[in-house]
């Protein structure tokens, strides 16, 4: 047994997948990127990414698993919690002998853990749907600056470029240096490491103190549940909202 | 009146704070498309995007068009006998704040409310232009809640209905005597049919097929305040039902009625909003939609309000000890709905696990049963609660709430109800 490398993008993982089952292999480890674990183990197995080759394994998944195997696969993925490679390569093996009704088995070791991930996954894309405050720049484009847990940027992308379509908007994770940018007819995941946030309109400090007076107004001062608010509003997303800056 | 002079941001904020009352905040159950060239949709799970001092979700800019009245509610802070500033927005400014707000993804769209102006024609009337204004105009796609004004010809609230997402129109108080009492300006009719008419005019929309133009996609709500007047927890869950039955409603909110100046007509004893029955009456309301419960099933003449120390479903529960313990591996979904510490989610796992599975007990967290609750109800493969002594009095004790959360009608954690479990549920349901 080995510990098997890749470049760290879901194309590498799924071609990695791919190389195993070629090879029939069961791995030690899965990892990417330059690791102490990579020197601590002698054996180490690079996989470079083949594009084509991770299609038609997404697509062999889909055909013996299901489609909807790929989407908890792929949000899953996006936690990038550490050993969930290989959490994922097991619950494909799993997947290969039960097929279809792998997803069923909510409680099997091999399937629940993934599940699960998948769920925090997308749950932390709803409330990132929600918590994304959008500026508008000097030259009449649209940033917002989001910290999230989990790389989903790609999970809330079409839901801005349907909603939002009129605008030329950027959202940027600034943990990960990453940005979604929409110019009106696609969008489009890119790096970005812009420090700060860009000149603003002259209209945006008028609009920004309008919600902040509005937002202190709607709490009920009989009713105020500071511990609530906390639970559902994480100080990790408090950095970037409008009405707590 | 010196509407003029005031600033935005001072009107804003005063009718922000007139319309907070009114508690409704889902954005849930449309999935209005955007249009070429237009701004917004409808997410039909609902997004919420804050959280204010309060602990309630801010979804949507729920502002009044002004706050000035000619009823005289007592339980109202706009009523026209209290002394207040009185401001007024135009259509065009409410359109405005909300396409820049929305813009910049503060709110998931607008309710919009307002006090009665003139007389209801007239009200409805601004209302409407309003939201004319956004979705022609500003060709806004997003989500709108409108509220419909007490006596409004039909004709008017059929037109708003095409238009908007979601309408309501406040119950406000249980029963006729207390209307007459606090709100004597509105009869019980006057709410009643426009609500009415809704509920035919969504029927008529659904037997139409699916190209016919929208009506209200999101259905209608309504408030009722508890606490103002003596009306029981039964009276007030029995109302809901046939709401629920014969109105087709899609929610109900509860509003513990909140103290907003003296009033002869009020009970002087509410120092603190009843935030605890609140919560209560939340829990039945679900039982009522999701789970499968009658109001009578829950609470009767003799016992006409809910238990504040434990959850309906587990009194209900403690009260039909014969019905328990309860097979997962075998009993129908319904059943399994009715085991206090399972949910709408955890009962949907169990029936789809077990088809390819047997469920062993230690499985079963995994699921998202709660086992503090179910441990006692049920048995997974023939195991159950062996050992443990479960005379009534003792499963009572075993099951109500650990020492740390205060019993008293103070501030549980886990009130008000979670908007964001409500659009996980029902976008599921």
């Amino acid at each position: 047994m080995a510990v098997w490398r890749y470049d760290g993008t879901f194309s590498g993982f799924l071609t990695l997948c791919a190389e195993l089952v070629t090879r029939r292999e069961e791995p030690e480890g899965i990892i990417f990127g330059e690791s102490l674990q990579a020197e601590l183990f002698r054996s180490t197995v690079d996989v470079e990414n083949n594009d084509a080759r991770a299609e038609k394994m997404l697509g062999a998944i889909a055909a013996r698993i299901s489609p909807e195997s790929c989407r908890t696969l792929w949000c899953a993925f996006q936690s990038r919690k550490e050993g969930v490679e290989l959490l994922l390569w097991r619950y494909l093996q799993f997947g290969r002998v039960t097929g279809a009704k792998c997803d069923r088995f909510l409680a099997h070791p091999a399937v629940a853990p993934v599940h699960k991930l998948a769920l925090s996954v997308g749950h932390e894309a709803h409330t990132v749907r929600g918590i994304v405050r959008f500026q508008e720049t000097a030259g009449g484009q649209w940033y917002a600056a989001v910290e999230p847990a989990y790389q989903i940027l790609e999970l809330i992308a079409p839901h801005f470029a349907a909603r939002c379509a009129d605008m030329n908007w950027l959202i940027h994770d600034v943990r990960r240096n990453l940005a979604v940018a929409w110019n009106g007819s696609e969008w489009r995941l890119t790096t970005f490491d812009a420090q700060g946030v860009p000149p603003l309109s002259a209209n945006e400090a008028t609009w920004s103190a309008l919600w902040r007076s509005y937002f202190a107004a709607v709490a009920i001062p009989q009713r105020a549940n500071g511990r609530l608010q906390q639970q559902h509003l994480p100080k990790r997303f408090r950095k970037y909202l409008t009405e707590s800056v | 009146m010196d509407t003029t002079t005031m600033t935005l941001e001072e009107k804003i904020r005063i009718l922000a704070e007139s319309a907070r009352y009114d508690v409704s905040c889902s954005s849930s159950g449309s999935s209005r498309s955007n249009t070429k060239g237009g701004i917004g949709n409808a997410a039909s799970s609902g997004i919420c995007h804050s959280w204010s001092a309060d602990g309630h979700c801010v979804s949507l800019l729920k502002i009044l068009l002004t706050n000035i009245c000619i009823y005289d509610c007592a339980y109202c802070l706009n009523r026209r006998s209290n002394d207040i500033r009185r401001v007024a927005l135009t259509p065009e400014e409410v359109a405005e704040l909300t396409i820049n707000f929305y813009r910049r993804n503060y709110i998931e769209g607008l309710f919009l409310s307002t006090g009665v102006v003139r007389n209801p024609d007239y009200t409805m009337e601004l209302l409407i232009r309003t939201v004319r204004t956004l979705r022609e105009e500003h060709r806004f796609n997003g989500y709108i809640h409108l509220k419909l004004v007490p006596g409004a010809d039909p004709l008017l609230v059929e037109q708003a209905g095409r238009m908007v997402d979601r309408v309501s129109i406040n119950l406000e108080l249980p029963t006729r005597g207390s209307l007459a009492l606090l709100a004597p300006d509105k009869s019980r009719e006057a709410i009643l049919l426009p609500m009415r008419q809704v509920s035919g005019l969504i029927t008529a929309r659904r037997d139409q097929g699916r190209n016919a133009p929208p009506f209200v996609p999101a259905g209608q709500s309504t408030q009722v305040i508890i606490g103002a007047t003596p009306d029981s927890d039964f009276r007030i869950m029995t109302i809901s039902e046939q709401l629920y039955q014969r109105m087709g409603l899609k929610r109900v909110y509860y509003s513990a009625y909140v103290p907003v100046a003296g009033d002869p007509r009020l009970p002087a004893l509410i120092a603190t909003p009843l935030l605890a029955r609140e919560h209560r009456l939340y829990q039945a309301d679900w039982l009522l939609r999701f789970y499968g419960f009658r109001a009578d099933e829950l609470l009767d003449a003799g016992s006409p309000d809910l238990d504040q120390e434990l959850d309906p479903k587990t009194g209900w529960a403690l009260r039909h000890r014969q019905l328990f313990p309860v097979e997962v591996n075998r009993a129908e979904y319904e059943v399994l709905l009715r085991v206090p510490g399972i949910g709408v989610r955890s009962a949907k796992r169990i029936v789809r696990a077990r088809r390819v599975q047997r469920l062993r007990r230690e499985e079963l967290a995994k699921l998202g049963v709660v086992m503090k609750r179910a441990r006692y109800f049920l048995t997974a493969d023939g195991a159950g609660s062996e050992g443990t002594d479960l005379s009534p009095e003792r499963l009572k004790e075993l099951l109500l709430p650990g020492k740390k959360r205060r019993s008293d009608s103070g501030q549980l954690s886990l009130f008000p109800p979670d908007p964001r479990d409500l659009s996980g549920i029902t976008g599921e349901l």
